[in-house]
């Protein structure tokens, strides 16, 4: 990816999701840099997951307009394109029942590669997560460490420019989380942006670049803790009009 | 206590036997087109009001009211297919068979006439001309005796009808005038059946007439002899009553939509 | 009694004979029944995903209407396509009564509310994840409902199972629109309402067991798959 690392390949303004009466999100403003690592927080229910669906091209809001590549484009003209460039991982991830290999090869056959191409490409992802061995177990039968890692593996290997995950570590062991940590950070280095949320503002050992808090359907100012390296915290309330 | 029990039960057995005996109905197999005709409605009372027997209709294709009179679940049994009846009474199965009355089968087919067979004096000419035009032909194809009388026509007229013209419904003889009626295609039905229908399909009448296509009436009593349980006085009673003068008139003076539809036998 | 085991006896004689005239009622029965099940599938199974996965006004009413559809008796089913394709019938024109295509109608008719509402429950009880991982991962609509349907395999291959069972056996409504015509629409269920009016009941024993021994094989492979399903979830 030849991006300047510090211009926004993504922005989105005036969010607003309705559902019901109910305001779930208003008025949001966000932007997305390539290789940014972004722990998002907020209590359940305060929309985190909705906001990433609606990145993800999976969720239509009632208003919303996306800046890409210096366009600006309603949902209708956008979707596709965040379906292709953005991967959205659920809590709990959900594996085709079939096997391992099959799994991370889901996304590939979609882009029409070759047979030797997609070969290739799940082994790499199969390496990057450390489970060769697993390739043609049938992922019914995988621990839940096992499953999140082939999930991540699975939108990697279509190099998506942002990934999206939803409580990756909040079911696993302690050493499926340390592996999970191991492999953000990995993603982080291979210039692919991370959005990852957690409802305690616990981080880990994640190199996080901006921490952003969701609360009452709007972003407030949280600053990272003190262990994190990195503190750029960048937050817009984009409610101005109001 | 157990010799009571079956003693009672002895007993018990005893007057429902005796019951049975006392008013037993006679059961009677006959056919569909016999009982749809209503020919049974006027005759059944008549007979019940002289001789006090109830009489219980079972109404069922030829070949099923045989072999109900074959298997004794019937006392007496009413059908019109010569060669089977003859048969059932050559085997031993049943006795006192008497023709007593007959009708007649007409050819019906759609108003255009494609093969031409209206005013034709010879039933089998009619039929060869079908068969020649490869014109729809609906047949009965279910064993029964209006079935057994259009197979005996074609190969009285020396024809064996196949193709896909020659259509083998396998169903009743209403079903099969809606079925004609429908495919526009021919069929040999009972007249009967046919007066029923008429205003209700879109066919005519375009061949009758010719002696072949009479149509007798057969009743049998089941023999006694195979089956010692059947009910066989009442039987004969029935069929001396059917050969009798008060029924004889009966059914000489029967109409059916205002026109006769039995000729009586034995009216002297 | 007796009767009855003489007529099973010599069902079973013309079963393994290869009787031809049975095999070819029994061949009929097969092909109107698969090709009635290949013409109301896909687009009962579409149906059943759109009542299952999107929202739409009439929704609910619609899944009421094919839950009612369910015990529709078949006589109806066949009553209403035989007034509409009689020649006096709207329909008429067509000329298709006392056909084989009349016989699919009526069968789709009568599979078509079934397959959709079991599809239906099946793809309810889905996990909406399988859907949004789909699309997340570049899937098209039409491929990511592929996928859900992979994923739901077993519910609607039982679906199906159970669909043909009940057009295979069903008397009414093929009776009526195929007319029973020997050859072209006789098929198992009409051919043993013929045998049986004629009082040949071999046949219609033996005709009787072909449908028993599917039942059984059906009923065998439904039960295999829902517990092949449960073990996968």
């Amino acid at each position: 990816m030849s991006m300047d690392s510090n211009t926004p390949w993504l922005k989105l303004h005036d969010l607003t999701f309705n559902r019901g009466e109910r305001t779930i999100l208003n008025n949001l403003s966000l932007e997305f840099r390539a290789g940014e690592l972004i722990l998002m927080t907020g209590q359940n229910g305060s929309g985190k997951t909705t906001l990433l669906r609606i990145l993800a091209g999976l969720m239509k809001p009632r208003r919303v307009e996306f800046e890409i590549a210096g366009k600006r484009l309603n949902w209708r003209q956008s979707y596709r394109f965040l379906r292709e460039q953005v991967c959205y991982l659920h809590q709990h991830p959900y594996l085709f029942d079939c096997s391992v290999y099959d799994n991370i090869a889901y996304g590939l056959k979609r882009k029409k590669l070759s047979r030797q191409a997609i070969g290739a490409r799940v082994a790499e992802a199969l390496e990057l997560i450390s489970l060769e061995h697993l390739a043609k177990r049938n992922c019914q039968e995988l621990s839940g460490g096992e499953k999140q890692r082939v999930a991540i593996a699975r939108a990697w290997a279509i190099a998506p420019r942002l990934m999206l995950l939803d409580e990756p570590v909040s079911n696993l062991d302690k050493r499926s989380r340390a592996i999970c940590y191991d492999l953000i950070n990995q993603l982080q280095q291979q210039q692919i942006g991370v959005v990852y949320t957690s409802h305690e503002p616990q981080t880990g050992k994640l190199n996080l670049n901006r921490h952003i808090h969701l609360y009452e359907g709007e972003l407030s100012t949280k600053s990272l803790e003190t262990e994190c390296p990195l503190t750029v915290i960048e937050l817009k309330k984009g409610n101005v009009g109001k | 206590m157990l010799k009571k029990l079956r003693f009672i039960s002895a007993f018990l057995l005893l007057c429902s036997i005796a019951g049975l005996l006392q008013a037993a109905p006679l059961k009677m197999a006959t056919t569909t087109s016999t009982q749809n005709s209503g020919l049974l409605d006027i005759l059944l009372p008549a007979f019940q009001k002289d001789t006090g027997i109830e009489v219980q209709v079972i109404a069922v294709g030829t070949g099923k009211a045989l072999k109900m009179g074959r298997d004794g679940d019937v006392d007496v049994v009413m059908v019109h297919a010569v060669a089977a009846e003859e048969k059932f009474v050559a085997e031993g199965y049943g006795t006192d068979r008497v023709q007593f009355m007959y009708n007649d089968f007409v050819i019906v087919g759609p108003k255009s006439d494609p093969a031409g067979i209206k005013g034709e004096k010879s039933v089998t000419a009619a039929m060869a001309k079908i068969l020649e035009k490869q014109a729809k032909f609906v047949s009965r194809g279910d064993d029964s005796g209006t079935h057994k009388k259009e197979k005996s026509l074609w190969k009285a007229a020396n024809l064996t009808p196949s193709g896909s013209w020659y259509i083998e419904a396998g169903q009743g003889m209403g079903k099969v005038l809606q079925m004609a009626s429908e495919l526009d295609g021919y069929s040999l039905t009972d007249r009967g059946t046919w007066l029923a229908y008429k205003g209700k399909v879109d066919l005519e009448l375009l061949n009758a007439g010719d002696e072949k296509l009479s149509n007798p009436y057969g009743i049998i009593a089941v023999s006694k002899a195979k089956h010692p349980d059947t009910n066989y006085t009442a039987a004969k009673q029935m069929i001396d009553w059917v050969s009798g003068q008060p029924a004889q008139q009966l059914i000489k003076n029967y109409r059916l939509h205002g026109e006769p539809l039995f000729i009586p036998l034995l009216l002297k | 009694m007796e009767s009855l085991s003489a007529a099973s006896y010599q069902a079973l004689y013309l079963l393994f004979t290869g009787d031809s005239a049975l095999w070819t009622i029994i061949g009929i029965s097969f092909s109107v029944s698969v090709r009635a099940l290949i013409y109301a599938a896909p687009f009962a199974i579409l149906t059943a995903f759109m009542l299952a996965y999107f929202t739409f006004p009439g929704r609910r009413l619609l899944v009421s209407i094919f839950n009612t559809a369910l015990s529709i008796p078949a006589v109806v089913v066949g009553l209403t396509l035989y007034i509409l394709l009689s020649k006096a019938g709207p329909l008429g024109s067509w000329r298709l009564l006392f056909s084989q295509d009349a016989m699919i109608l009526g069968q789709i008719g009568l599979c078509f509310p079934l397959l959709v509402a079991m599809a239906h429950s099946a793809l309810q009880a889905s996990d909406r994840r399988a859907w949004e991982t789909a699309l997340t991962l570049g899937a098209s609509p039409l491929r990511a409902l592929m996928t859900i349907l992979h994923e739901t395999r077993f519910g609607l291959i039982g679906a199906l199972v159970a669909s043909f069972g009940r057009i295979i056996a069903e008397v009414g409504s093929s009776m009526m629109l195929g007319g029973n015509i020997l050859n072209y629409t006789r098929n198992i269920p009409t051919a043993i309402a013929l045998e049986t009016s004629k009082g040949s009941f071999a046949e219609g024993i033996a005709l009787g067991m072909v449908l028993l021994f599917m039942a059984l094989f059906l009923n065998i492979l439904l039960g295999q798959l829902q517990g092949k399903g449960e073990v996968t979830q």
